[in-house]
């Protein structure tokens, strides 16, 4: 059913350059505007609240809710105790008012469990798990791989097919950030994993639907209709593009409907990755390279 | 390549898969939760209990190092508060007072010290955070030997090198020492004079006292003086620690046994002596060799508390205590739950729409999860949420391997082909794409695996791995099922 689709992609393109360009820039001042993304704890470091509950019934999940009612994030990790119930709430610094944070999070827990039921044990400020020097390696590691799938793509496709694929990637990356400053969320660990993910899952993506346009581009009369070959291709491995992403989204919707509290802000990363990651391969990878042609047309090359 | 010799790589794959599962499988199905628990007391606490157990405590703890570990977020860990004792800095710099900088510069140095040997460390994934101005929380995985990581994590690090004062030396006698080997009578060691030990593990690994040496006073050199420190090993096959000490180093080292040619020297570490040998002439170079009495293990943590630098205070814990998981029980079991039902979905969507081909599928899925699953116990591998997101993308590239595999075969059937010549021409055709794919990735995930931070590597570690043996199960394992099936059966028309 899916194999004799003949989508007119390609000549389309400019909407879809549209479209990413207002998402990425709405992304990009909304950014600005909000100073940077909302950093976790992971990455900010913040307060931290040790608690010892009088009644031994009250379970994790509840503890954790009380801190989701304040506002103040979900961090909570019980101490192992068989003799008593103590809990680590950690929530985000925010500069000045880091009293009243507490102050809030006391009063939501007494009004939960009572007076005489909490006994504050400690406050005090952390520092972040995740450094400014692991972050500054981070973005040489990045540089690195990024050289490397470049010379590896030069090597075995064409120069512009590897800058294509870096460029759909870097794409990808700046919409999934978009969408999380959008939605407020902030980035931690999770969100981190989310986010190697989706770069892996679209360079895979990207160079599956590239791989059909190398084959595609053996003749030279391939050459001379370079637009139609590349849509060919597009549509050639479209029913793939569709399975893959539909069984990869089956996963992440369990995740998201079924895997609670803490798992839903990374299932839902995921998600818009992986729906961005395959418009990307489809709509905005192969488009590259086609107005690269038209701007430098390539010379017919066997490969 | 004929069947018989792909059927028999297949098998050994799978065979080597249950050799590096099976510890896995022991350790969490097999021993109780209260043995389990026992392995994360130190070999000291250990004492109390009858020899019998402590044996089967070692035992157990030695297979530890060859199974999955779950990571902070999944089950929690032991969690230390460790503060500086800004005593001895109080007293080096000769005042009563330390300025506010002088603390924070020694912080600073002190977090990325433990930074350093914590991720050398190993394959876990540990957290270190300040708390308030002066304190430090270092978070390790539960099941972690707790003995090596006090090691690492304590170890202050701190390298002296001593002459060997053999005039009092040679005067001890054992009646001089009480039965747990304290010297008696101290006033036999002249005030320019100490007496250390040699130290060794016992059986339990428990650190016992060994002979006792009385060395001058003097610090000839520290540990601040060593460039490089590694582990080799003699011609005997014996773990020794060399290091190489920086030009001013071994100017000083040179001096040194240039006028003690004929005397001993006792190389001490955390006050504890390593090794003591005979200057025989006078050493230029600055090449220093430790060999003694001690494992392949205790030799790399050593180099690897020298190759990090000396703490500038010491540090003492301040609270240890085991916490539960981050993410919590409940979210925990949720995300089982959910992985349980993302499945079954995979495995009845996959039959639904490629139907038996689908079958073949799913059996080269369940194989990828089981041999990377190997792979990990084998390296003894911690596993946290980043490193299961590794996984689910192992099992999405693995679902989309066979999904493009699948699609060339229909292309090519559509085109006319027979069945075999389908599944030749489909799987040559496919393999090129799938290989590009792969090998983009894990160029990625192999750059991502060198970087030593922890989520970034868990994640990128179990990517690698499972792109690897991906190529494996979605082209070689499923084409040999497709060729013994279609052979098998007979079959005109492919169920895909």
């Amino acid at each position: 059913m899916l194999h004799s689709l003949n989508l007119r992609i390609i000549p389309y393109r400019k909407f879809a350059y549209i479209l990413s360009a207002v998402i990425i820039v709405a992304g990009m001042v909304n950014i600005t505007l909000h100073r940077g993304l909302k950093m976790g704890i992971d990455f900010a470091g913040g307060n931290v609240l040790q608690v010892a509950l009088a009644d031994k019934e009250v379970e994790i999940g509840e503890v954790r809710d009380v801190l989701i009612g304040t506002g103040y994030g979900n961090n909570v990790q019980r101490i192992d105790d068989p003799q008593r119930n103590i809990y680590i709430l950690r929530t985000l610094t925010r500069e000045r008012d880091n009293d009243k944070i507490i102050e809030d999070i006391k009063r939501a827990l007494i009004d939960r469990f009572g007076t005489s039921g909490v006994i504050f044990e400690r406050t005090d400020v952390v520092g972040p798990k995740i450094s400014r020097y692991l972050m500054r390696t981070a973005y040489i590691v990045g540089t690195v791989a990024i050289a490397l799938i470049l010379l590896y793509t030069t090597f075995r496709f064409r120069f512009r097919f590897g800058v294509a694929a870096i460029a759909a990637l870097v794409h990808d990356v700046l919409i999934v950030l978009s969408f999380i400053s959008f939605f407020g969320k902030e980035m931690d660990t999770l969100i981190l994993a989310a986010v190697l993910t989706i770069i892996g899952y679209s360079l895979n993506d990207t160079i599956v639907v590239f791989d059909r346009s190398r084959e595609n581009l053996k003749s030279s009369k391939a050459y001379e209709d370079y637009d139609m070959t590349i849509n060919k291709s597009i549509n050639q491995s479209l029913s793939r593009t569709l399975i893959t992403s539909l069984t990869t989204l089956m996963v992440l919707l369990s995740l998201f409907i079924f895997g609670g509290s803490t798992m839903k802000n990374f299932a839902f990363a995921l998600i818009v990755g992986v729906l961005v990651g395959t418009y990307s391969s489809v709509f905005i990878a192969s488009a590259i390279v086609v107005d690269w042609h038209r701007w430098k047309p390539e010379k017919v090359k066997k490969v | 390549m004929n069947k018989a010799f792909r059927i028999l790589i297949v098998l050994i794959a799978i065979g080597i898969a249950v050799w590096g599962f099976s510890p896995t499988y022991n350790w969490y199905f097999r021993f109780s939760k209260e043995d389990r628990d026992l392995t994360n007391l130190t070999a000291e606490e250990l004492v109390v209990y009858p020899e019998e157990k402590r044996l089967s405590i070692k035992e157990m703890k030695k297979m530890r190092s060859r199974i999955i570990n779950l990571g902070l977020d999944l089950q929690g860990g032991i969690y230390m508060v460790l503060e500086p004792d800004y005593e001895e800095l109080k007293k080096r710099s000769g005042s009563v007072e330390l300025t506010q900088d002088e603390m924070k510069d020694a912080m600073r140095r002190v977090m990325e010290i433990l930074r350093n040997r914590i991720d050398k460390f190993g394959v876990s994934e540990p957290t270190i955070t300040t708390q308030g101005e002066n304190r430090i929380v270092v978070e390790l995985p539960g099941s972690k030997d707790p003995d090596r990581a006090k090691t690492v994590v304590m170890g202050r690090g701190l390298l002296e090198f001593f002459l060997v004062d053999e005039d009092t030396s040679s005067k001890l006698r054992r009646d001089m020492f009480d039965a747990s080997g304290n010297l008696i009578d101290g006033s036999v060691i002249p005030d320019s004079s100490q007496l250390l030990y040699f130290w060794k593990k016992n059986d339990f690994d428990v650190l016992e006292r060994q002979r006792a040496v009385v060395l001058e006073d003097e610090t000839l050199l520290d540990g601040s003086a060593i460039k490089r420190a590694q582990v080799q090993t003699d011609q005997f096959g014996k773990p020794e620690v060399t290091f190489s000490l920086s030009t001013e180093g071994a100017k000083q080292f040179l001096r040194i046994t240039e006028v003690n040619v004929g005397r001993r020297l006792a190389i001490v570490l955390d006050g504890k002596i390593l090794s003591m040998p005979l200057i025989r002439e006078r050493i230029p170079g600055g090449q220093v060799r430790i060999t003694g009495d001690f494992t392949m293990k205790d030799a790399q943590d050593q180099a690897l508390v020298l190759r990090a630098g000396a703490f500038p205070v010491p540090l003492q814990i301040a609270e240890e205590r085991t916490v539960g998981p981050s993410l919590g029980q409940d979210s925990i079991e949720a995300g089982v739950k959910a992985a349980i039902i993302a499945a079954i979905l995979i495995v009845l969507f996959m039959l639904a729409y490629y139907k038996l081909s689908g079958f073949i599928a799913d059996i080269a899925l369940a194989l990828n999860m089981f041999l990377l699953l190997g792979a990990l116990a084998w390296l003894n591998f911690t596993l946290t949420l980043p490193g299961i997101a590794g996984m689910i993308l192992t099992v999405g590239m693995a679902v989309d391997a066979n999904v493009i595999i699948f699609e060339r075969i229909k292309e090519e059937i559509r085109n006319g082909k027979t069945v075999n010549a389908s599944i030749q021409s489909g799987y040559e055709k496919a393999f090129r794409t799938i290989l590009d794919a792969n090998m983009t990735t894990l160029i990625a995930t192999f750059v991502l695996s060198q970087f030593g931070a922890g989520p970034i590597k868990g994640f990128a570690i179990t990517l690698s791995i499972g792109i690897v043996i991906n190529m494996f199960t979605s082209i070689f394992v499923t084409r040999l099922l497709f060729v013994l099936g279609v052979d098998a059966f007979r079959v005109k028309k492919l169920s895909i």
